[in-house]
């Protein structure tokens, strides 16, 4: 049954959905589009960052779109380090990808068993007090719970992109995503540069965790519906160009959010998905191109 | 007068924006030496990766003996005939020498009409191979025991293995000492003596000029010049191209 | 020792292992975990076809799996069909699958080509948990049959049935490795373009591999719902069989047949025991760390140790 309300309901929560996807590509973005990594294991970390938010939160009340942010210089460490073995198991050895393929695989699936071992398999939420109220215009709803996220993954977007246009580090990061070749020969390290870009990536999960548990209740399988979705949108978006990423998010927010409303919660999974081969079959270089 | 081997007419090729090529015609005469040159980003790589079927071209026609080969995937075109050895060298790395050039011998000479070698004459077929490029003694190495230049040799042997009428030479010396880059060439005489037409894309001026019965000149995208040797780099333009205005 | 050999005395082997374990081993748990162990050798066999010959990554050895499992229920639900036939019902419409998936891929290489496979096992399970005659998301009951058409229990003769399946993956990889076939997937692998320039139609190859191994893949799942007598989507879809598929090749030996056999046994029994001792959570955790470890310690698995070694020993 088709009404207009409902559809730009969904369309409007789509877009925020779609903003809010773009927390959860952003580190993709960098560590696949610009680094060449294929961290498939990315959802992982960010269930981590939802379930680090869930336990300070219940804990000690902390505002989880805080705690995102303060937990991000130790997810940064810690993706510096992962990046540290990756570098020595694989890009040292020049092993092709299908071990480094099999080592994020590995990553993402004993991620998700571990958080099933330490937190079940129950559903997980935080307490914040804009959960639950909405704004109102007219008959377009918009769920705080959702506007908050998006907003703050806009802002993540932003000073990153400031981060990576503006600051040294950041410009030798693009440097080295274009032409490792020309950033040896400016005698920068470019491992070095690649762990700071990695474990900026997985500093970004921290915030992309906390705004998931925000947005809705989370259990550890939650991952892997993710990783479908977080491609999609990076090929979608041509791999490296953060408008082009976040162009793709809210397109499959949108799309998402229509075929939820219209057709049934069961058929959405399929549809980043769908996107995605079907963006892959068509068109590898993504809607913008590379 | 004969066929030419190959003909290429009005070739296009672009990539977005960029026009890598454009208005190619070349005719390469059965049993020539041709020498392609031009300076970095002219499209030397772009024409044969779509000579060779590795890229699409955007316009234009090719012929390999009087036969549109066009719309024709790489594998088909080895299989007429048309073999390439590649700029830097990408071997089977985890196959022996010998399995190396098993492969075009399997799946290039054996798939054409004709008598099939049994795999006795195969093993035979490789070990020559492997003897007229000087690696008999590696033949059951893997490609990572190799130095460069008998990399460039292996991509050579790999090329002539699947028997080919035409074999593009795709930067072969690069980065090579002078006395290797005259065994490379020695090969390529070799090969040419045995009828085999070869076009010789490469930078080394020495090399090209000695090998070369006939010159073309690509320059961005197009071609500039095309005759004997010493005709071709006298023209102005060449010049230009190369030592800039 | 030639192909026609191997087969036979594989055979052989197969037959004498069967009837040792039927004769020594009288507590039904035997069959029960001995069937499951089977069905990851046919499983990793089956995905080091594409991934360690040929070089593309699956991941979405779920839909596959699953397929072959459904495709078994539909004849169920249908139709009586002896078990077998159900087996070659299911290895055809993984194998349509199979080819079907990379015609699709085709171009893609990669990660991209892995991320693909996870999202065509997505939209499969999407589809299955959709379909209400094979029970949807609420998943469906199978009546195992009282009466075993061989001998001994009707689980006995499932297990009997996965070793011979086993028999067959194993000949079939074998074959293929030391043949033209195998040589042209090394090359796709090694080096796509090479191979290509060399005469190899990689895209038909490709096709061969992905087809052949979606339907040994199929047909490993086609007798599953007779084991467990109970079928959902969440469990014929579940993720642990993509993990131990690219898990036991890859901490086997990816190059050889012996491989896969080698990392299914072990991981296998492992994890047997494990979900009996501690718990099934625990077991997979261990899977993900061990596949993690050999991938960074031992790429070439626990066969390019042996390799390695050997080699060492004779310089």
């Amino acid at each position: 049954m088709f009404s207009l309300d409902l559809a730009i309901n969904a369309v409007v929560a789509g877009l925020l959905l779609g903003g809010f996807y773009a927390a959860v590509t952003i580190g993709v973005t960098i560590s696949f589009g610009m680094l060449d990594i294929v961290n498939i294991a990315h959802p992982a970390f960010i269930m981590l960052g939802s379930f680090v938010a869930y336990v300070i939160n219940s804990n000690f009340g902390v505002d989880p779109i805080l705690i995102g942010v303060v937990m991000a210089p130790a997810f940064f460490l810690l993706g510096m380090a992962v990046y540290q073995i990756y570098y020595y198991a694989f890009e040292q050895r020049g092993e092709e990808s299908i071990q480094g393929l099999a080592f994020f695989f590995g990553l993402l699936f004993v991620g998700e068993v571990a958080l099933i071992l330490v937190f079940g398999v129950d559903y997980r939420f935080v307490d914040a007090p804009y959960i639950g109220p909405s704004l109102h215009f007219g008959f377009v709803d918009l769920p705080l719970r959702m506007l908050i996220p998006c907003l703050v993954s806009l802002l993540m977007l932003v000073v990153l992109d400031v981060f990576l246009g503006r600051t040294f580090i950041g410009r030798a990061i693009l440097a080295v995503s274009q032409d490792r070749l020309a950033l040896q020969l400016m005698a920068a390290n470019p491992s070095r540069v690649k762990r700071i870009a990695f474990g900026i990536s997985i500093a970004t999960a921290s915030v992309a965790g906390a705004l998931l548990i925000i947005i809705q209740p989370v259990e550890p399988s939650i991952g892997r519906d993710y990783i479908g979705r977080i491609f999609a949108i990076c090929v979608l978006g041509g791999m490296t160009s953060f408008p082009g990423m976040l162009a793709g998010a809210m397109l499959i927010g949108i799309v998402e959010s229509i075929t939820a409303t219209f057709y049934g919660p069961s058929w959405a999974p399929a549809v980043a998905f769908g996107f995605l081969l079907l963006t892959l079959a068509v068109r590898p270089a993504g809607i913008l191109g590379r | 007068m004969a066929q030419p081997i190959l003909e290429v007419s009005g070739l296009g090729k672009r990539f977005g924006g960029f026009v890598a090529l454009e208005g190619i015609d070349i005719a390469v005469e059965t049993g020539e030496r041709l020498g392609l040159i031009g300076p970095n980003g002219s499209g030397k790589s772009t024409l044969v990766n779509c000579l060779c079927g590795a890229l699409h071209h955007d316009s234009g026609s090719i012929l390999f003996d009087g036969r549109r080969i066009d719309g024709l995937p790489a594998y088909q075109r080895t299989r007429l005939g048309l073999a390439r050895s590649f700029q830097l060298p990408k071997p089977f790395r985890s196959l022996s020498l010998l399995d190396n050039l098993r492969i075009p011998l399997l799946y290039t000479v054996n798939a054409r009409h004709g008598a099939r070698l049994s795999s006795a004459a195969i093993g035979e077929r490789c070990q020559a191979l492997l003897a007229d490029v000087g690696l008999a003694e590696k033949a059951q190495r893997l490609p990572r025991d190799l130095t460069q230049v008998e990399m460039r040799k292996l991509e050579l042997a790999r090329a002539v293995a699947s028997a080919p009428r035409l074999l593009f030479a795709d930067e072969t010396m690069a980065g090579l000492s002078p006395s290797e880059i005259e065994e490379i060439l020695a090969v390529l005489f070799r090969l040419n003596e045995a009828g085999i037409t070869i076009v010789l894309i490469e930078h080394i001026m020495r090399a090209v000029m000695s090998f070369s019965t006939r010159l073309v000149v690509l320059v961005a995208g197009q071609k500039i010049a095309d005759g004997a040797p010493q005709e071709a780099i006298r023209n102005p333009e060449v010049e230009r191209a190369y030592l800039g205005e | 020792m030639g192909a026609a050999k191997f087969w036979v005395v594989s055979f052989i082997v197969a037959v004498a292992f069967l009837v040792l374990t039927r004769w020594l081993f009288t507590n039904e748990y035997f069959f029960f975990a001995g069937y499951v162990v089977l069905q990851y050798i046919v499983l990793a066999t089956a995905w080091n076809i594409l991934g360690g010959y040929t070089g593309y990554t699956n991941f979405g050895v779920g839909a596959f799996f699953a397929v072959g499992a459904y495709s078994s229920v539909v004849l169920h639900k249908l139709t009586s069909v002896p078990v077998p036939v159900m087996i070659l019902v299911g290895g055809i419409m993984s194998g349509i699958l199979g080819f079907g998936m990379g015609y699709l891929t085709l171009r893609l290489k990669g990660v991209f080509f892995a991320i693909a496979t996870l999202a065509f096992a997505i939209v499969a399970q999407t589809f299955i948990v959709n379909w209400d005659f094979v029970g949807g998301s609420r998943g469906i009951y199978v009546i195992r049959p009282q009466q075993s058409p061989l001998y001994g229990s009707y689980i006995q003769y499932l297990y009997s049935l996965m070793l011979a399946l086993t028999w067959v993956s194993v000949a079939i990889a074998r074959t293929i490795e030391r043949s033209t076939l195998g040589l042209g997937f090394n090359a796709i692998r090694d080096d796509e373009q090479a191979a290509e320039a060399g005469g190899v139609p990689t895209l038909r190859l490709k096709l061969i591999s992905t087809t052949l191994s979606g339907a040994l893949m199929g047909m490993s799942g086609a007798p599953l719902p007779y084991y467990v007598t109970y079928l959902d989507p969440t469990s014929a879809f579940n993720l642990s069989y993509a993990v131990n598929s690219v898990a036991m090749p890859m901490i086997g030996g990816m190059t050889s047949w012996v491989g896969p056999i080698i990392g299914a046994v072990l991981l296998g029994t492992i994890q047997q025991l494990a979900t009996v001792t501690i718990s099934s959570a625990l077991n997979l955790l261990i899977v993900g760390v061990l596949l993690i470890l050999f991938v960074v310690i031992a790429p070439n698995g626990i066969v390019g140790l042996v390799q390695s070694r050997r080699r060492a020993r004779l310089r």
